[in-house]
């Protein structure tokens, strides 16, 4: 684009300060649109600050004086009481400062609300004085009060003193001065509560009866009233009393009423204050609108001056931007294309044009100095071009491959002919690619890293081997050497390679090396000797053997290993012997370096070279001294092994792989019986030990599949138990297991027959347990020592009522009622047994009697208690009735005896009434005598229910009863006879009892009344069992003795007759009287057996 | 014979001087003969009390002749009481006369002693107005029985501020009709409404008021209920009719004499029958020193008596402050 505006002869420093000054003309004309802006805002602002803000500063001086006056009215308000003084100055002090302050202001809302404010304020002050008017008239009756109270209580303690010296009664005038004092205290009271509630109380409207202070007045009105029952002086004095409270009550009221008012203006008051303050508010509100108005006016102004600034901006940026623009275009970029254009031309032509602008100004000098360059330029390149063919030639000519790689992404540059004859590659595929384009990733990434070490580093890099794959030769080995060619600032720009192929040098050199290896590789000794025993080759394995090292062997004959006494024989017979037959084998002993010998195993071979002619020999040398140690001990183990299988505890058969049996140990022998002449092969052990086709052929098929287990899994054979015969016929029970080791089978037989019998007998022994408690009757129980159930039987589970499966979670504790104190467990834990009888629990809650026998168990690992429960439930109520029956029976035997023993006192006394009556004194004598026979029989009776056993009675006690009654009945006031008595404890069944008793009777009665007439004696009456078998009762007195001519059977006394027949027909006794210094009755009869008529205790 | 006459003289001095001895204090003891007629029985509290009062006065210097009407008892043998009263009165001739309550006024005073013997007369529990014997007469004054019945209330309300209405209770007699009139003139100065006042003869009518009061009022005021008769026609005590009327009536009982306080009213100003008997002798005294009667105005009783019976407070579950306990008297019931 040609622009008209280039005026290509003005200076291109003439142009650029137009420009200038029209940048500057253009700020200017802004300046003045801002300035002329800022003054419309000045004049703006200033209006409101005269006329708004001097509404708010007055109107805020108002507010501070209406806030003083309120303070000081509040003040007022609460000091005015009873302070008349204060009021009026302070009041009308006030009024006047309301009056200024209407005056002073000019809004009118305001004046009128101040007006009404100045009205309220003024009927305020009216209701304070008021109030304090009340005030003064409470003062007045208050005072009144205290001077007729004062008054009553003076009259009160004349009168008490009057009374006092008269005589009168003086409890009446004591109450009455008790009042008074009551009557002082809750004037006190109310007017400490009046003090107490302040003014705030009495503003709130209240009816009388919800004042404290008048409820206070009240009651002691009340009290006032009982006080006018008294004489008319304290009557009167009480009814005076009592109108000074009813004109305080008044008064009280009226200033409730004149407080409540006070209330009432004071919160007109502050209803005007409220007003006051809401149309200060307005005020204040009207001037924040104005102010508002005008921020906003101001904001209209300032937004319109800031689009009048950016529009002329904006103008001027446009304009000063075209001519910016329009000049840099004419004066600087067209003639820079031009320049751009020329030197483009001189690339292309050869630096054989020249550039031309046309132009006069400063671009005028840059004209003719590129062209100067330009002529330098071309010499320099003519020159650089002939150099460069030369050093191509010399690097086609060598005949190793040269390459040069880019530095920067390592592509080839160039490549000379022998570096394509080595790869297959033309130059021109090669150049301007790089090694992955042709080699595998593996060898491309060896090369790569490879140059970037060498241009890192900067340094010659020789790298000895590099294989590298060819297009036609296959795999080939590089020897190459990596250069870094340096920039003219030092940094590498290219990379050169020279590369020799070395692949044939290194397939000759592995291939020694891979012999020499081998060689070594050989653990064994392999040495070789040249025809005169040399030594030529030494291999690793020779050091190791003979502990010279290779250096020390080589060139040194082979007798050196030799013992000197085989040198001989090695030369004369080893070396000919192997050279006649090409191989020899021998063992033999050889020396090493540390003079130690060694068995060795030898063998030897001839060398022969490419003709097939000897030129050496080869030793192949092993040391065998571990086989041969290995060999003794072998032999040795053979012998242990021998001597441990014949000694074995449990019998041991060993058989080989073919079924022979090799050896049975002698407790094989001992346990079956067997030899091994009965037993030579495993066929032949079968049929003996298992007589039984069927049972042969199962035990074979299990041992077989036992042994083919362990084969296969490599383990022992598992054990097996059969019934194995013995040769003597019995049948045994064995287990029997066996290791493989080998081919062969080492069998191993445990007897367990005695075992199995153990088991037997256990297994019957817990079978008949289980069926001894199944079975039992008794509750078996085994519970551990913490009392918790290990077994129970079904008799205990039916006896508690809980399932087997409870009982075992359960304790011996859960089964005993809490009330009841464990003692028996806790014995049995200590290890003695023992019993109690004692009350257990059902699982339904009821209860039953158990018979309990706790024994200890002691097992090796374990103590155990065992109880036996028996539930005599039944056999306690059972004992209980029979306890009852006897008791009853008891009862009534006695009962029996009672009546018995009362009918025979009723024969007594008719015995004696008729004795009474009968005239004839024999007769008379004979009922007496009857009497007394049926007063022993009565005795006997009375005994027996006297005492607790209702079937037999105490000797003695009878005895010595019936005596002292006859002593007693018979003896005459001057009559002294003692009875003595010596008497065993015998008891006497009834039936002996009453026979014995009547002869007692006879016989004490014949010797009181007959033996001793002159009152004084001694009767001894002894009873005692003569030997075991009988009882010998003897009357024995010291009176004038019987008779010489009595004989028994003739005897006439009735009394002695029934001795001699009671004797004989009721117990079966026989009589024996004599004389023996008085008369003496022996009468002995049998011990009554239990169940006979009567019975004897010891 | 001389000797015999000197003998005689100085005998009779010597007699003289011994009885002068012997007589002349006793004498001064017993200076005037005081005859007092007593409504009521002896055991009666009320007589009780006036006895009381009497002797503390005249007990030391005059010669006291009691004599007890019973008409409590027996009322219709009042006037025979009065006749045997009156004999007594001219047997005895007794320079002072006290008749204690109404019923010895008109039985016995009215038709034998007002304005027919020179003897100053003296009255004391009278109930009735005094214009109703024609009091005072001529040779009769002395002082009225007046209950403290506006103060008994009022001290009542201090131990039960609740207490609205009062009811009144007396037996149908003289005395209890003066109490209806006093109650009638005060009723108005009362600190509780008047409810109703009952007068009773039988103990069925005393249950039934009872029983009316304990729902109309929260408490009633009884006096001069002695001599109420049961179904038999038995006259009742005090006590009885205390307890008979506390079976249907369960609140508080207001008493006027102090034995009903202590009977089991609950509370009291007591008026005594000391005070009666003391104003009356104190009168008497003055008339028989020379007085004339007709300048010894009639008064009557001034000196109430708070009291309190703290078992049967405790019974009502009242809790008093303790202002009201000021200047009462506390007694618990007798038993």
């Amino acid at each position: 684009m040609d622009f008209k505006f280039q005026f290509p002869k003005v200076r291109i420093s003439t142009k650029l300060l137009l420009l200038n000054l029209m940048i500057w003309g253009s700020f200017l004309l802004i300046l003045c649109v801002v300035v002329i802006a800022f003054h419309g805002i000045r004049q703006t602002v200033s209006k409101v600050t005269e006329s708004e803000m001097g509404r708010a500063i007055a109107n805020s001086r108002r507010a501070r004086d209406v806030s003083l006056l309120y303070a000081d009215i509040e003040l007022l308000r609460n000091r005015f009481y009873g302070n008349d003084a204060y009021l009026a100055s302070t009041g009308s002090q006030l009024v006047d400062t309301m009056g200024r302050i209407v005056k002073g202001t000019a809004d009118q809302d305001i004046k009128r609300t101040l007006l009404i404010f100045q009205s309220h304020f003024r009927a305020l002050l009216g209701q304070c004085a008021t109030v304090n008017g009340i005030l003064q008239a409470k003062e007045t009756v208050d005072h009144q009060l205290d001077i007729e109270l004062v008054k009553f209580e003076n009259m009160i303690a004349d009168l008490f003193v009057t009374y006092t010296l008269e005589g009168e009664e003086t409890d009446f005038v004591e109450q009455i001065l008790t009042l008074v004092i009551g009557y002082r205290e809750s004037l006190l009271q109310i007017g400490k509560l009046y003090a107490e509630l302040g003014p705030e109380h009495y503003f709130i409207p209240r009816e009388g009866k919800s004042s404290p202070l008048i409820l206070l007045i009240d009651d002691l009105t009340l009290r006032l009233q009982t006080i006018t029952a008294s004489i008319p002086e304290i009557a009167q004095y009480g009814e005076k009393i009592s109108g000074f409270v009813q004109e305080y009550r008044a008064i009280i009221l009226d200033y409730y009423r004149a407080m409540e008012k006070l209330g009432e203006r004071m919160t007109a008051i502050d209803r005007d204050k409220a007003m006051l303050l809401t149309a200060m508010e307005q005020v204040e509100k009207s001037v924040t609108n104005a102010t508002q108005e005008v921020s906003r006016n101001i904001e209209r102004k300032v937004t319109f001056a800031a689009i009048i600034v950016i529009a002329v901006s904006l103008l001027v940026l446009i304009v000063v931007g075209l001519t910016t623009t329009l000049l840099f275009r004419s004066t600087i970029s067209n003639p820079m294309q031009k320049i751009l254009r020329g030197i483009q031309t001189l690339k292309k032509d050869g630096f054989d044009k020249a550039i031309e602008l046309g132009r006069k100004d400063e671009w005028d000098k840059i004209e003719k100095g590129l062209n100067r360059m330009a002529a330098d330029l071309k010499n320099s390149y003519n020159t650089l071009k002939q150099r460069e063919l030369f050093l191509t030639a010399i690097i086609e000519n060598i005949p190793n491959m040269i390459f040069v790689k880019d530095a920067e992404d390592l592509r080839f540059v160039r490549f000379n002919k022998a570096g394509e004859e080595l790869l297959g590659f033309d130059r021109q595929d090669l150049i301007g690619k790089n090694d992955y384009d042709f080699f595998p990733k593996e060898e491309a990434d060896f090369f790569t890293e490879k140059d970037r070490t060498v241009l890192i580093e900067g340094s010659l890099l020789d790298i000895p081997e590099e294989p590298i794959m060819t297009k036609y030769k296959g795999q080939r080995i590089l020897h190459t050497k990596k250069i870094p060619l340096l920039g003219p600032n030092g940094e590498a720009e290219y990379l050169l390679g020279i590369s020799e192929d070395i692949t044939e040098i290194k397939q000759v050199e592995e291939q020694q090396l891979l012999q020499s290896q081998i060689m070594d590789q050989i653990h064994d000794s392999v040495i070789a000797v040249d025809l005169d025993g040399m030594v030529t080759s030494w291999n690793k394995g020779s050091e190791n053997l003979f502990q010279y090292k290779n250096d020390e062997a080589i060139g040194r004959h082979i007798s050196f290993i030799y013992p000197v006494e085989s040198h001989e024989m090695l030369r004369n017979e080893i070396i000919p012997g192997l050279l006649s037959h090409n191989k020899l084998e021998m063992e033999t002993t050889l020396f090493r370096k540390d003079g130690k010998v060694f068995d060795s195993l030898v063998s030897l071979s001839v060398l022969r070279d490419r003709n097939n002619e000897i030129n050496g020999m080869i030793g192949y040398t092993i040391d065998i001294s571990d086989r041969k140690q290995i060999e003794r001990e072998l032999r040795e183990s053979e012998a242990k092994f021998r001597t441990l299988f014949d000694v074995a505890a449990i019998p041991l058969g060993y058989v080989d792989s073919t079924g022979a049996i090799i050896d049975i140990n002698s407790k094989f022998t001992q346990v079956f019986g067997y030899t091994i002449s009965d037993i030579p092969t495993l066929e032949e052990w079968w049929v003996v030990a298992y007589p039984d086709p069927e049972y042969r052929k199962m035990v074979i098929d299990v041992w077989e599949t036992a042994v083919k287990k362990a084969e296969k899994e490599n383990t022992d054979i598992e054990p097996v138990e059969f019934q194995v015969t013995c040769k003597n016929g019995e049948i045994r029970s064995v287990i029997i297991s066996g290791n493989i080791i080998q081919d062969n089978l080492l069998a191993t037989f445990i007897d367990i027959t005695e075992r199995k019998r153990a088991e037997e007998a256990e297994r019957r022994s817990n079978v008949l347990y289980r069926e001894i408690t199944t079975q039992s009757g008794e509750g078996i129980s085994i519970s551990d020592i913490e009392g918790n159930y290990v077994s129970v039987n079904p008799a205990f589970c039916s006896m508690t009522g809980y399932g087997e499966s409870e009982l075992l979670e359960m304790n011996v504790k859960d089964l005993v009622p809490s009330e009841t104190k464990m003692t028996l467990f806790p014995q049995v834990i200590k290890g003695k047994q023992g019993q109690r009888i004692t009350e257990l629990e059902k699982n339904d809650g009821s209860r039953f009697i158990a018979e309990i026998n706790g024994y200890p168990i002691d097992l090796e690992d374990q103590k155990l208690i065992l109880g036996t429960v028996r539930d005599i439930t039944e056999r306690i109520q059972a004992e209980e009735k029979i306890k009852a029956s006897l008791k009853e029976k008891e009862i009534l035997l006695r009962e029996i005896h009672h009546r018995v023993k009362n009918n025979l006192a009723v024969i007594i006394s008719l015995l004696n009434l008729q004795a009474h009556q009968i005239r004839d004194e024999r007769i008379a004598e004979a009922l007496r005598d009857s009497c007394d026979r049926v007063k022993s029989m009565a005795l006997i009776h009375e005994t027996l229910y006297r005492t607790e056993s209702f079937s037999d009675i105490g000797l003695e006690m009878y005895v010595k009863n019936l005596c002292n009654r006859l002593n007693q009945a018979i003896k005459s006031k001057d009559d002294h006879v003692r009875m003595m008595f010596k008497i065993e404890d015998i008891r006497l069944g009834i039936d002996q009892a009453i026979p014995c008793g009547l002869i007692l009777n006879e016989l004490v009665t014949n010797a009181l009344k007959y033996a001793f007439p002159d009152g004084r004696g001694k009767i001894r009456i002894s009873a005692d069992y003569s030997g075991s078998e009988e009882i010998e009762l003897v009357v024995h007195d010291n009176g004038i003795g019987l008779p010489e001519e009595l004989e028994i059977s003739k005897l006439e006394s009735f009394g002695l007759g029934i001795v001699a027949i009671l004797t004989e027909n009721q117990l079966d006794g026989t009589l024996d009287i004599r004389n023996e210094n008085g008369a003496r009755f022996s009468i002995r009869w049998p011990v009554a057996n239990d169940n006979g008529k009567g019975k004897v205790n010891a | 014979m001389f000797c015999m006459n000197i003998y005689r003289l100085v005998s009779g001095v010597v007699l003289t001087i011994m009885w002068v001895v012997t007589f002349i204090p006793t004498a001064e003891a017993a200076a005037f003969k005081v005859l007092i007629v007593m409504s009521y029985e002896e055991n009666n509290p009320w007589c009780m009390e006036i006895k009381e009062g009497i002797n503390s006065v005249l007990g030391d210097t005059c010669d006291l002749s009691y004599f007890y009407m019973d008409t409590k008892v027996d009322l219709a043998g009042g006037k025979a009481k009065a006749r045997d009263a009156y004999a007594m009165y001219r047997t005895i001739k007794p320079q002072g006369v006290i008749a204690a309550d109404d019923n010895a006024q008109w039985m016995f005073v009215l038709p034998y002693l007002k304005e027919k013997v020179d003897t100053p007369v003296m009255f004391c529990g009278v109930n009735a107005d005094p214009e109703k014997y024609g009091y005072p007469a001529a040779n009769v004054s002395g002082s009225l029985e007046r209950g403290h019945i506006r103060e008994s209330i009022a001290f009542t309300k201090q131990l039960l501020p609740s207490m609205a209405t009062i009811g009144f209770l007396a037996k149908d007699s003289p005395s209890g009709k003066a109490l209806l009139k006093q109650v009638q003139n005060e009723v108005h100065s009362y600190l509780a409404k008047f409810t109703a006042f009952k007068l009773v003869s039988e103990s069925k009518e005393l249950l039934a008021a009872g029983k009316i009061f304990n729902d109309g009022c929260d408490a009633i005021y009884i006096d001069s209920v002695e001599g109420i008769v049961n179904e038999e026609g038995q006259p009742l005590g005090h006590r009885e009719i205390t307890k008979l009327l506390k079976s249907v009536f369960a609140k508080p009982i207001i008493g006027a004499n102090q034995y009903h306080v202590k009977q089991g009213a609950l509370c009291a100003v007591v008026k005594t029958g000391n005070e009666q008997g003391r104003n009356a002798a104190k009168m008497l005294l003055q008339a028989m020193n020379g007085v004339s009667v007709s300048d010894i105005p009639i008064t009557k009783n001034y000196k109430g008596k708070r009291m309190i019976n703290v078992s049967v407070m405790k019974a009502q579950g009242i809790t008093p402050r303790p202002e009201v306990l000021l200047g009462a008297k506390l007694i618990k019931s007798e038993n």
